[in-house]
């Protein structure tokens, strides 16, 4: 299976239908490799469930042990021949099995509840690391809010099974078992006056369990279009808000938010409906064991006793709790189902890119870094980089610009292997990217992401992300060469100061500094910087500059930027445009060449206002 | 406790139904309640004494009783679901509204998560208690009263061995109760971190991939998925501790009536004359108490939903309590359209507690006015231009629309003709269409392509397989940085403002398509008041006025020229930018 197969849907999901909510009953195959896979996670542990298996039979048993013997205490000891020190002693050892039985099931029960959060835990914690290997490619098109979903909700989903399933399933197979045999035992006749009324309760039972199934169903897919909806209007309230559409985005909310409370109401009614049923079905089969009990006894008083009838009057009672907890469980166990494929849905997604088996790493890292004959497209037949081929020597630094949505950042997301090439080759001192390993080549590399993004959590922890060991004098020492430190320093808890979601409670200036001062503080092999300073004034930037030119020096560093000051002093400049590399060399030369990149720097100002300028 | 009963004024809608259905519950309860007794009578009246007739009867009865009981069951547990879907529906649009209501200020303080969280499981929660707990509560109670009463009423002997087991019993639980309940507290508290966890993640999967983060990563989320695993075991074993416990309680206390009352019975036939029960009594007792037992297991288990409701009422009160920071005030100015004067008058503002991140600010701005803004990092302009349209308020001074403070406009008029395009353009997961459409919902495909073409978007979107109708992905994946500045721009020039504000979207814009954006709106809106934010020189150098803003003060103001004339800090940033970078080369 590759990554593609879960892109079955564009990206995105239109506005407001929530991130990947769909339960996925329709494929059987998937249902059965999901319950395969859960399967394995039990694997050792399977003895485990025996053991909790059996414990809890034996709480059960011993449970059923005891109305009989109360009904024969009644019998022998009260009305055949009365004796108060028998009936006291046979009450007593009733009541020391119901002790015993709890201390056995609760044992079964701990088990069961320990395995079942080990497997999650597990599940858990194999899941995330895998999700880590995944690619970018990945994300963008599954979406945060589904992974998250599948991460927690389905998660949730099958620990209820399992935590509840399964000593629901072993408590209610074998308590009725138990009681039928004892029934049988005591009387064939009685137990079948009993289970009578079994087929029509199964007949009606199944046919509301389908109604429910479809309702929660439903339910299910109401309640992810509008947590889709919440998240996703949330997560934008401060652009609603500047539009003055709270209105609409409450009405869309309130649609949403009907949907769910009528599909609710209906799917809450029809489980609802097994109650009054179970109930209704107990007391047909206690009046048709009372009178043809009542017959039976009349006629027959010498084989069915008093005590007898009574023993099947509280069998009757207890035989059909656990069909209505079943009922229950049915639904559980769907949930789970579908809550575990998707589940395994992410475990078995083959990452994209990773590191190849037998990958290389270069001895002596210099830096030289060459595309050759590039190819590349995000999604097939849309080619954003055709034929793109440029060198650059280990040390010198590369300016990459062109007009927006030229494909700048895209080049730099195939150098570090955020994506693969469809054709061509990138190779870093000759060795093709593909061929190392894919943490060595990412580490050699410090990036400034076009938009950066900070933990919520202080500035130091932001700081030191990419060296945690760093000391507190380095982070210092890189912040000030970032120009970050002062301003730092000016906030009242300084670099404790707690950063909120995305670090939005610093202007976009200061982030793009605390990025800067970030990879300064990993001091990579090879510097990228994707806009980085865009929001930055050109001031500052100017001390930045200084600090950017000592720490790109002896080091590979690629920039991408608009502003002309950023970029003049690049050893080389290639301008990207329409899918291609149409021009390359310095500055000066491109400026003298008068070309895309001279028209693209220099028409902007008229000769007559900077020449006026110059001559005050 | 007292945060989930206050949640109750929620349930005053459904007044009328609730009551009924709590009436109609009582009636069914209390109908199958009479079932033992008619079990007793076919025992003792008709088994016994060989009365075919009376057996019949009475077999009859407890069919005819069930029968109405389960259908008045049925209409109770309706109007109980319709009354609980109701009130969680009410509640979540109130909670969605709320947060709707809130300003920057009250945003900045609460995580996504933690505001979805309350808006769904937290209301889910409160709803599952109405639901069941509400349910079990009153049945339970109808069912012990009612078999102690009937109990009393055939041997107060045993009743009252009953009054004195059950009330223990529940104290028992309310012990237990009050132990679990901090415990979940922290589960729940353990799964916020593990999301939060996870979230931030995934959202910054970019970050921890080109930093090599993955193993922290991993070893940071591992601390918390053991944390949450720790807790929910602990909670998993006292469950599996406790609800077999409240089972054997149950079944013991059954066994102990049965055993006295067989004792007595015992006695009353060995020894005449002693008063005594019946065989028959005595199994109706046998009923009574299991039926008596059932509903203090119920009981049990509503406590956990007890506990957890309480912990959800209180996180949704913390929302509720919370006092949007920015509020209309009674008889606000309502307004189709603004003239576009804008006015500082010795504005000043802060967050929190700390410097001024706008100090003493003063100025006019005409209506039409083209405005420009350059200036340091964190000198506060996009602090300033936030208080136009009150996304925050000043602490001192004030801020005037067309000659009125705007704390004296309605909310809605000051945001529907002020567009301001943030400087982090947020798109939604969608079309492009839909995208634009928001703001605007009966624009023509014709305004839309005039907007994305002033926008100088129409030719990347004319590029897409489907044009308008190319989807985007969450926060406009799919899309170049300055392709997504430029759709966010499109957008709000599609709301048709009289105040526009563009906070430094033109960053990721090459020099000539920001020219070509801004001389196209420059042009084609020209009586609309635009303010650009920019770091670049080149953004800036056309407006009639350019503001050079640092430390939340003005330093400089005038027109390109006029500054550059001034030799100050405008004039040293153009230095950086142009001059010099071209050497007039
Ligand atoms: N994840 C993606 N999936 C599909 N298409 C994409 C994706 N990211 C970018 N594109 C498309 O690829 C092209 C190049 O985008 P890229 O981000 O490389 O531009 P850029 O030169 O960095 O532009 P800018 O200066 O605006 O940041 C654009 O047309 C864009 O729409
Ligand atoms: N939500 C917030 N909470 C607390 N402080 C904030 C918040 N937003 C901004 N600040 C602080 O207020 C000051 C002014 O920020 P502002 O965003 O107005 O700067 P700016 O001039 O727009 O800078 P930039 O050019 O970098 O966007 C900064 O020091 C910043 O750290
Ligand atoms: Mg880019
Ligand atoms: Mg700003």
């Amino acid at each position: 299976m590759s990554e593609n197969r879960s892109n079955s849907r564009p990206i995105g999901q239109g506005m407001g239908r929530g991130p990947g909510h769909h339960a996925s009953f329709e494929k059987a195959k998937d249902s059965k490799r999901a319950f395969k896979g859960l399967l394995s996670y039990i694997g050792q542990r399977k003895i485990i469930i025996l053991i909790a298996s059996f414990f809890l039979m034996g709480s059960v048993i011993l449970k059923a042990l005891t109305p009989a013997m109360i009904g024969d205490a009644i019998d022998l000891y009260i009305i055949k021949n009365p004796s108060l020190d028998q009936f006291t002693l046979q009450m007593s050892l009733v009541i020391v099995l119901l002790l015993i039985s709890w201390g056995v099931e609760a044992i079964g029960g701990f088990l069961i509840i320990r395995l079942s959060n080990q497997i999650i835990f597990k599940l858990r914690e194999n899941s995330f690391a895998h999700i880590q290997g995944l690619s970018m490619g990945y994300f963008n098109r599954t979406g945060i809010g589904d992974l998250i979903s599948r991460m927690t909700n389905d998660m949730e989903m099958i620990y209820n099974a399992m935590s509840n399933g399964i000593s629901s399933i072993v408590n209610g197979i074998f308590t009725m078992i138990s009681i039928l045999i004892a029934m049988f035992i005591r009387s064939w006749s009685l137990t079948l006056i009993v289970l009578a009324i079994l087929p029509v309760l199964l007949f009606l039972t199944s046919l509301i369990g389908k109604l429910v199934k479809d309702a929660f169903q439903k339910n299910q897919k109401a309640v992810g279009a509008l947590s889709g909806h919440i998240q996703e209007s949330i997560t934008g309230i401060k652009v609603i808000q500047s539009f003055n559409k709270e209105e609409k985005t409450i009405d869309d909310f309130n649609q949403k938010n009907n949907d769910v409370r009528r599909i609710g109401i209906r799917s809450q009614f029809l489980s609802h409906a097994f109650m009054p049923i179970m109930f209704l079905a107990t007391a047909l089969s206690l009046a048709l064991l009372i009178t043809f009990g009542g017959v039976l006894a009349i006629y027959f008083p010498a084989v069915f006793s008093i005590g007898l009838i009574t023993s099947f009057i509280i069998y009757a009672q207890r035989f059909f709790e656990p069909i209505r907890q079943m009922t229950n469980i049915y639904n559980i166990f769907q949930s789970a189902l579908a809550g575990a494929e998707r589940v395994f849905e992410v475990l078995e997604t083959k990452a994209e890119i990773k590191s190849s088996l037998e990958s290389k790493n270069i001895k002596n890292f210099r830096g030289d870094v060459e595309f050759k004959d590039v190819h590349f497209w995000y999604e097939e037949n849309k080619p954003v980089l055709e034929n793109v081929g440029f060198f650059i020597e280990a040390g010198k630094n590369i300016a990459i610009v062109g007009p927006t949505g030229a494909g700048k950042t895209t080049i730099i997301n195939l150098l570090t292997r955020f994506y693969d090439i469809q054709k061509g080759e990138i190779s870093i001192d000759g060795v093709n990217i593909k061929d190392m390993d894919l943490d060595y080549l990412r580490n050699q590399m410090g990036i400034v992401l076009q938009e950066p993004f900070f933990f919520a959590t202080t500035i130091m922890e932001n700081l030191k992300y990419g060296r945690p060991a760093a000391s507190d004098e380095e982070v210092f020492e890189a912040a000030k060469l970032a120009e970050a430190h002062n301003f730092i320093r000016r906030l009242p808890e300084g670099y404790n100061t707690q950063l909120s979601e995305r670090g939005m409670n610093l202007s976009q200036g200061e982030r793009q500094l605390l990025a800067i001062a970030r990879v300064i503080l990993k001091d990579p092999k090879i510097l990228i910087l994707d806009e980085a300073t865009s929001s930055i004034d050109s001031l500052t930037e100017v001390h930045i500059q200084k600090a950017l030119l000592s720490l790109m020096k002896n080091r590979t560093s690629f920039i991408i930027a608009h502003r002309l000051s950023t970029i003049k002093n690049a050893h080389k400049v290639v301008v990207v445009h329409d899918k291609h590399i149409i021009e390359e060399g310095t500055h000066q030369s491109l400026m003298n060449a008068k070309g895309f990149y001279y028209r693209l720097y220099s028409l902007q100002f008229q000769k007559s206002e900077i020449t006026e300028d110059m001559s005050i | 406790m007292l945060s989930l009963i206050k949640l109750f004024r929620f349930l005053n809608k459904y007044k009328g139904s609730l009551i009924f259905s709590i009436c109609l519950l009582f009636v069914s309860t209390l109908l199958t309640l009479v079932q033992p007794r008619m079990v007793q009578i076919v025992v003792d009246e008709g088994i016994k004494q060989k009365e075919m007739a009376t057996i019949l009867l009475w077999g009859g009865g407890i069919v005819l009783a069930a029968i109405f009981s389960s259908l008045i069951n049925f209409g109770s547990g309706y109007l109980l679901i319709k009354s609980s879907h109701g009130m969680a529906y009410d509640l979540r649009g109130t909670l969605f509204k709320k947060v709707f209501s809130f300003s920057f200020q009250n945003l900045d303080k609460f995580r996504t998560g933690e505001l979805m969280v309350r808006i769904n499981s937290d209301v889910n929660t409160i709803m599952m208690f109405v639901r069941m707990g509400f349910f079990m509560i009153i049945q339970s109670l109808v069912m012990i009263i009612g078999s102690l009463l009937l109990m009393y009423s055939s041997d107060p002997g045993l009743a009252s061995i009953m009054a004195v087991i059950m009330p223990s019993v529940l104290v028992v639980f309310l012990v237990i109760a009050t132990l679990v309940r901090p415990v979940f507290l922290k589960m729940r508290k353990k799964l916020d971190e593990l999301n939060n966890v996870l979230q931030e993640n995934l959202a910054g999967a970019s970050l921890v991939k080109a930093f090599v983060q993955k193993k922290q990563e991993i070893k940071k989320f591992n601390v918390k998925n053991k944390g949450f695993y720790e807790i929910s075991l602990k909670i998993g074993t006292l469950m599996s501790l406790l609800f077999p416990l409240l089972f054997l309680i149950g079944q013991v206390t059954m066994a102990l009536v049965v055993m006295i009352g067989g004792q007595r019975a015992i006695n009353a036939l060995l020894v005449p004359g002693v008063p005594g029960i019946t065989v028959g009594q005595l199994l109706e007792f046998n009923n009574y108490a299991m039926m008596a037992m059932f509903p203090i297991l119920m009981l049990g288990m509503v406590l956990n939903f007890v506990s957890m409701a309480a912990a959800s009422a209180e996180r949704i009160f913390e929302l509720l309590n919370e006092q949007p920071a920015i509020t209309e005030k009674a008889g606000a100015v309502r307004k189709e359209k603004l003239n576009g004067d804008i006015a500082f008058v010795n504005a000043s503002f802060r967050y929190g507690h700390g410097e001024m991140a706008v100090s003493d600010f003063s100025m006019e701005i005409k209506s039409g006015e083209k405005i420009g803004i350059i200036g340091p990092t964190g000198a506060g302009k996009s602090s300033l231009a936030y208080l136009i349209p009150r996304f925050y308020d000043v602490n001192y001074g004030s801020v005037l629309i067309d000659g009125e403070n705007v704390r004296d406009y309605s909310l809605s008029s000051l945001r529907r003709s002020i567009a301001y395009v943030l400087q982090e353009s947020t798109l939604f997961a969608g079309t492009i269409k839909e995208n634009l459409l928001f703001v605007n919902p009966d624009a023509s495909d014709n305004e839309l392509w005039e907007a994305l073409n002033l926008a100088q978007a129409a030719d990347f979107v004319k590029e897409k397989e489907n044009q308008l109708e190319e989807v985007i992905g969450e926060k406009g994946v799919g899309l170049s940085g300055g392709q997504r500045q430029r759709l966010a721009i499109a957008r709000a020039i599609l709301s048709n403002p009289d105040i526009l504000i563009l906070d430094d979207v033109t960053s990721s814009l090459d020099l000539e398509t920001e020219s070509k954006v801004i001389d196209g709106i420059y042009e084609k809106l020209p009586d609309c008041t635009i303010i650009i934010i920019s770091q670049k020189i080149n953004a800036v150098r056309s407006a009639d006025r350019i503001i050079v803003m640092k430390d939340g003060k003005c330093q400089e103001k005038g027109t390109h020229q006029e500054l550059l004339k001034i030799k100050g800090i405008y004039k040293e940033i153009f230095n950086t930018q142009v001059a010099q970078d071209q050497g007039v080369a």
